[in-house]
C-alpha cells in the first residue's frame, strides 16, 4: 500500500493507503481505507474513512461514517454519517456528529456533540469556555451516554445509563439508571435517577 | 413479536454495556435488532427476545476460543457450507434424532449448514408440537426445497397446520406472520438462530474446522 503526504492543495478519489498525511488542504471524493492518517491541515471526505489510527490535529470534515481503531482528535472532527466506531477514542479538541459514537474508551477533555456515545469507558469532561473560547458552547451536548463506566463533567444529556456513574460539577442531566455506585455532584443538576445503586460521594 | 427491554436484556445475561456495545461494532449484533420505542423516561431500546438471547448465549460459549472477528465470521457466515450428516452425529446439544431425519430426507451426500437449519429448526420445533416423524421429514423435505436461495440469518420459522396437514411459513426479520382464523399456527422457530446453534456446536465439538470450512 503506498503512502501519501499532502502538503499544498490536492484532491484524491479514495483508495487504500499505509500512512496518509494531510499538511495542506485535501479532499477526498470517495471512500477511503488507511493504516494510519494524521489531519494536520485540512480534510474533506465525501465517503466513509476506515482507518488504523487517526490523529485530527487540524480540522477534518467526513460526510459518511468513520471507523478507526485509535482515534484523536486535539483539533476539530465532524462526521457527517451516522457512525463514529472506534476501539479508543481521545478528545482535546472537538467531535461534532449527528449520529452514534461507539468505542471501549472514550476520553474527552475538549467538547463533544452527538445524538450518542456508548462503550465500555466514557469519560467525559468538558471545560468552560473560558479555555475554549473558539468554540460555540463549552459543554458537551450528547442525548443519550450508556457504558459500563460513565464519568462527566460539564455535559448536557437527556439519558445518563451505567453500572458505575459519577455525575460531576457543571453537567445537566434528565435522568440517570445505575446499576452499580452512583455519584452526584452538588454543583450538578439532574432529574430524575433510577436503578439499583449505591451512592458514594465525591 | 417478542420483545425484551435493555436494562432486562443485561440483567437476564449479566452482560455488561461495554460488551454489548463491543459485540454491536463487530457485527455480532445486527444493527436491526436495536429497536428504540418511547418510554416513560424519553427512548428505551429493545431487542427480538428469543434471536438476541440465543446469540448472546452463542457468544459466550465461544468467546473464550476464538477472537471476536473469528466469532463475527463464524456466526454471520454465509450458510453454504456442506456438511454430511454424520458430523452431527454424537455431538453435544443436537437431537440424536437429527442425523437419521437429514440423511433420510437428503440423503448421505450431505447439506448445506443452511439447509441443515431449516431442517433442525422444524426437527426440534416438530418434536416440540408432537408432529409424527414422517410428518416431520414431509414438512422439513418441502421446506427446504422452498428455502433454496433465500437469506436465512434473520428468519422464523413458523409452523401451522390446515386441512389436517403440517406447513411452514418463512418469513424474514422479527415479525411473526399473522394468520386469519382459520390458521392455527403452532409455533415459531428462528432459522437464523438454529443456524448458529448448530455451527456453535459443530465448532465445539470439531476443533475449528468448521470456522475453516467457510473461508
Amino acid at each position: 500500500m503506498r503512502d501519501l503526504t499532502i502538503d499544498g492543495m490536492s484532491k484524491i478519489d479514495g483508495g487504500e493507503y499505509g500512512m496518509l498525511k494531510v499538511d495542506g488542504m485535501a479532499t477526498c471524493s470517495g471512500n477511503l481505507s488507511a493504516e494510519t492518517a494524521t489531519v494536520d491541515g485540512m480534510f474533506t471526505g465525501e465517503g466513509d474513512v476506515s482507518v488504523g489510527a487517526l490523529k485530527c490535529d487540524g480540522m477534518a470534515k467526513i460526510r459518511g461514517n468513520v471507523k478507526a481503531g485509535k482515534l484523536e482528535v486535539d483539533g476539530m472532527l465532524k462526521v457527517g454519517g451516522s457512525k463514529l466506531e472506534a476501539d479508543e477514542i481521545s478528545c482535546d479538541g472537538m467531535i461534532k456528529i449527528r449520529g452514534e459514537i461507539s468505542a471501549d474508551v472514550i476520553k474527552a477533555d475538549g467538547c463533544i456533540d452527538a445524538e450518542e456515545i456508548t462503550g465500555d469507558s466514557i469519560f467525559v469532561r468538558s471545560h468552560g469556555h473560558f479555555f475554549r473560547p473558539f468554540f460555540h458552547h463549552a459543554k458537551s451536548r450528547i442525548k443519550l451516554i450508556e457504558a459500563t463506566t460513565v464519568e462527566l463533567r460539564g455535559v448536557v444529556a437527556d439519558s445518563v445509563n451505567g453500572k458505575d456513574v459519577r455525575i460531576g460539577r457543571g453537567c445537566h442531566i434528565n435522568s440517570v439508571d445505575c446499576s452499580g455506585t452512583l455519584m452526584i455532584s452538588p454543583w450538578a443538576r439532574v432529574g430524575t435517577v433510577t436503578g439499583d445503586y449505591a451512592t458514594v460521594r465525591e | 413479536m417478542d420483545l425484551i427491554s435493555k436494562k432486562d436484556l443485561l440483567a437476564t445475561t449479566g452482560i455488561s454495556y461495554g460488551q454489548l456495545y463491543r459485540w454491536k461494532r463487530e457485527r455480532l449484533l445486527p444493527e436491526e435488532w436495536f429497536i428504540k420505542q418511547s418510554s416513560y423516561t424519553g427512548q428505551e431500546t429493545f431487542f427480538p427476545k428469543e434471536q438476541v438471547l440465543s446469540r448472546i448465549k452463542a457468544i459466550l460459549e465461544l468467546k473464550d476460543e476464538h477472537s471476536l472477528e473469528e466469532l463475527s465470521r463464524l456466526l454471520m457466515a454465509t450458510p453454504d457450507t456442506v456438511i454430511a450428516p454424520e458430523r452431527f452425529t454424537g455431538v453435544r446439544g443436537i437431537d440424536g434424532d437429527f442425523p437419521a431425519t437429514l440423511a433420510g430426507v437428503l440423503g448421505k451426500d450431505g447439506s448445506t449448514i443452511g439447509d441443515a437449519a431449516v431442517a433442525y429448526a422444524i426437527h426440534q420445533k416438530g418434536k416440540e408440537l408432537g408432529i409424527a416423524k414422517a410428518a416431520r421429514a414431509d414438512l422439513i423435505r418441502a421446506s427446504i426445497q422452498a428455502m433454496k436461495g433465500h437469506a436465512l440469518h434473520d428468519t422464523l420459522c413458523t409452523i401451522f397446520a390446515a386441512h389436517g396437514k403440517y406447513h411452514a411459513c418463512f418469513s424474514a426479520g422479527s415479525a411473526r406472520p399473522i394468520f386469519d382464523g382459520d390458521l392455527e399456527a403452532l409455533g415459531t422457530v428462528s432459522v437464523g438462530e438454529t443456524m448458529n446453534a448448530l455451527k456453535v456446536a459443530l465448532e465445539a465439538g470439531s476443533s475449528g474446522e468448521l470456522t475453516e470450512e467457510k473461508q
